[in-house]
């Protein structure tokens, strides 16, 4: 298991990468994108809670990334606008995805009704439910902050919403993880639409 | 330490535990992709105008204008002076294939790349004022069908012998079907404007009641230059660019092409923010016509608007004026933050049920853009060459239409 990521100050290393892939050097940005990669898919693929849309979004950050390098003022910001770039990419994703019928099945769910307080890892297939059971939007609020490590305040401005806003859908949308993973009640408000035609 | 606590310290490593996968093996297309595709000069892109988000709100479609006459009118003149021979575009025919910047060989004769125009034709899939064909994308966009017929009709294209393209659909159609293969004999005038092309086999009725014929080069679409038509405005317009290689795009009432250098880009009847720094506050409905939108850029509170002058585009009074998003514009009021954008305009179109809003960089160097009034409608353009000057050139081409040009005569 790798430790989460954490959105720390860009290395003069990764600066200079930036500054050249700026420029056009097409072998730094490979450099920065294979650095970025593994964490961005990964990203993409909590938030979407899908493999296909996960690799289109991924595909669309990075495409943008590459033509719009030159004009990002400040180099030290790129994992955070590489950040930006991927989240985006994948709630316009998830709102296409609205259009269609889903598949994901949003049954009441089995979870133990009280947390095994002597577990130290979160049961993997009920995380994935929960997730699956919050908006995209939401979802992203978790993953930005849990995984990618965000202050809540770079968070709000990633997604561009009010702090409030990112405050109170992660309040919630923690409350339907933990419920769903049997700590605490449910917030039943946070509950998506899908498996139903938007 | 409750539960919760550690329920919530657990989470980012148990997220990690549920998406930790190796390299995903897409990365090699990305780098791949990203190698074919050029970057925009820092300068062109967010430090003018930029397109924040395409269809940001939708409202009711209103009824399709179907303008499309089918006459021959003054506006054609500039193609008549086309080096079309008076055999017909066939005659002429020189499908010589073009070399692009770009590392990949791209699926087709890069001649063909682009989008084509004919007048409307009766057809269930035809769209908007124009039919309009779509040849792949100069930058060998993913996304990019090798062939479209007004954005439907998907099919893979490749050249079978010189001047024989094959089209194999790529989705069911109205009656035909996904894989479904078509010859056609293509042709292009030796000035790039006109293309031919002759039916030798298509199963698919639809398409082969709407691709035979000769279509016009568009200017919404990647081209080498010369001269293109613009039929997603009223009045259509003519213009000529440059010969290189020229990304383009837009939709109905915007257009933009860029080489890298130069930056060409049309606006028609935008409106304003009601609040620059809140988009709730909703779209400000501008009067039409030069004056009044100069009057809304000199009141929008977070725009240094400088340098008024008088000019002229195919007639019409014209007026240039520099913009520049004010330095002091405070950050809640930027679009983005990495870049320091503010709300500039909100267009809607006659065409189109979603819009688009533009903004526009703060602080720096002001650059000029240039209004117009034609038929009762404002045309805003950029004509930007190195840096932010002013290139006449394009401007100095353009030709307002009412109908697409007609064919030269055989």
């Amino acid at each position: 298991m790798v430790a989460p990521p954490t959105t720390a100050e860009a290395t003069v290393d990764q600066r200079d990468l930036v500054e050249q892939a700026r420029k056009g050097d097409h072998d730094a940005f490979a450099a920065l994108a294979g650095a970025a990669i593994v964490r961005l898919d990964a990203a993409a693929r909590l938030i979407l809670r899908d493999r296909e849309l996960a690799r289109d979004a991924v595909q669309d950050a990075m495409m943008r990334a590459w033509r719009d390098l030159p004009g990002l003022r400040d180099p030290e910001k790129f994992d955070a606008w590489l950040h930006r770039l991927t989240v985006h990419a994948c709630i316009d994703a998830a709102r296409h995805r609205r259009r269609r019928p889903i598949e994901v099945e949003l049954t009441v769910l089995d979870a133990p009704s009280v947390a095994d307080a002597s577990s130290q890892i979160i049961d993997r297939e009920l995380l994935d439910r929960g997730l699956r059971a919050l908006e995209p939007e939401w979802r992203a609020v978790v993953v930005l902050h849990y995984y990618l490590g965000m202050p809540l305040p770079e968070v709000a401005g990633t997604l561009g919403i009010p702090l409030g806003t990112a405050k109170s859908r992660l309040h919630r949308s923690i409350g339907v993880l933990r419920s769903t993973v049997g700590i605490g009640p449910a917030t039943d408000s946070a509950l998506v639409t899908e498996g139903r035609l938007a | 330490m409750t539960p919760i606590d550690r329920f919530e310290r657990d989470l980012p490593i148990a997220l990690t535990d549920l998406a930790e996968e190796p390299t995903p093996d897409y990365f090699i297309d990305i780098l791949g992709q990203t190698a074919r595709s050029r970057q925009r000069p820092a300068w062109a892109t967010p430090g003018r105008w930029f397109s924040t988000m395409p269809a940001i709100t939708s409202r009711p479609a209103l009824a399709i204008v179907a303008i499309a006459i089918v006459a021959i009118l003054g506006g054609a003149f500039i193609f008549s002076r086309s080096t079309q021979s008076a055999g017909g575009p066939t005659s002429s025919a020189t499908p010589a294939p073009t070399a692009t910047p770009y590392q990949s060989p791209l699926p087709m004769p890069s001649d063909l790349v682009g989008g084509w125009l004919a007048p409307l034709r009766d057809s269930p899939i035809a769209q908007g004022p124009v039919s309009a064909l779509e040849f792949g994308a100069l930058n060998g966009d993913p996304k990019a069908p090798d062939f479209a017929i007004s954005g439907t009709a998907a099919a893979d294209v490749r050249e079978t012998s010189p001047g024989v393209i094959e089209l194999t659909s790529t989705g069911a159609l109205g009656g035909c079907h996904t894989g479904d293969v078509a010859h056609y004999r293509w042709s292009i005038s030796t000035d790039g404007v006109w293309l031919t092309l002759d039916p030798i086999d298509d199963p698919c009725k639809i398409r082969a009641a709407m691709v035979p014929g000769t279509w016009i080069r568009s200017g919404s679409h990647d081209s080498h230059g010369g001269p293109l038509v613009a039929a997603r405005f009223e009045p259509f317009f003519s213009f000529t660019l440059p010969s290189g290689v020229w990304l383009g795009g837009g939709g109905a009432g915007v257009m933009t092409a860029d080489d890298g250098s130069a930056t060409f880009k049309v606006w028609q009847d935008p409106d304003g923010f009601n609040d620059y720094c809140n988009d709730a506050m909703g779209t400000k409905v501008l009067e039409r016509g030069v004056d009044p939108f100069l009057k809304f850029l000199r009141e929008d509170s977070g725009l240094d608007v400088s340098n008024e002058r008088e000019t002229t585009i195919d007639g019409h009074r014209a007026v240039v004026v520099d913009i520049v998003g004010k330095p002091a514009t405070p950050p809640p009021c930027w679009t983005n933050p990495d870049t320091g954008e503010k709300n500039m305009i909100l267009q809607w179109t006659q065409h189109a049920d979603v819009g688009w809003k533009w903004a526009t960089m703060i602080g720096g160097m002001s650059w000029p853009i240039v209004i117009t009034e034609v038929d009762g409608h404002t045309l805003v353009f950029e004509d930007i060459k190195g840096g932010n000057t002013l290139d006449q050139s394009i401007l100095d081409s353009i030709h307002f239409l009412h109908a697409l040009p007609a064919p030269p005569a055989s």
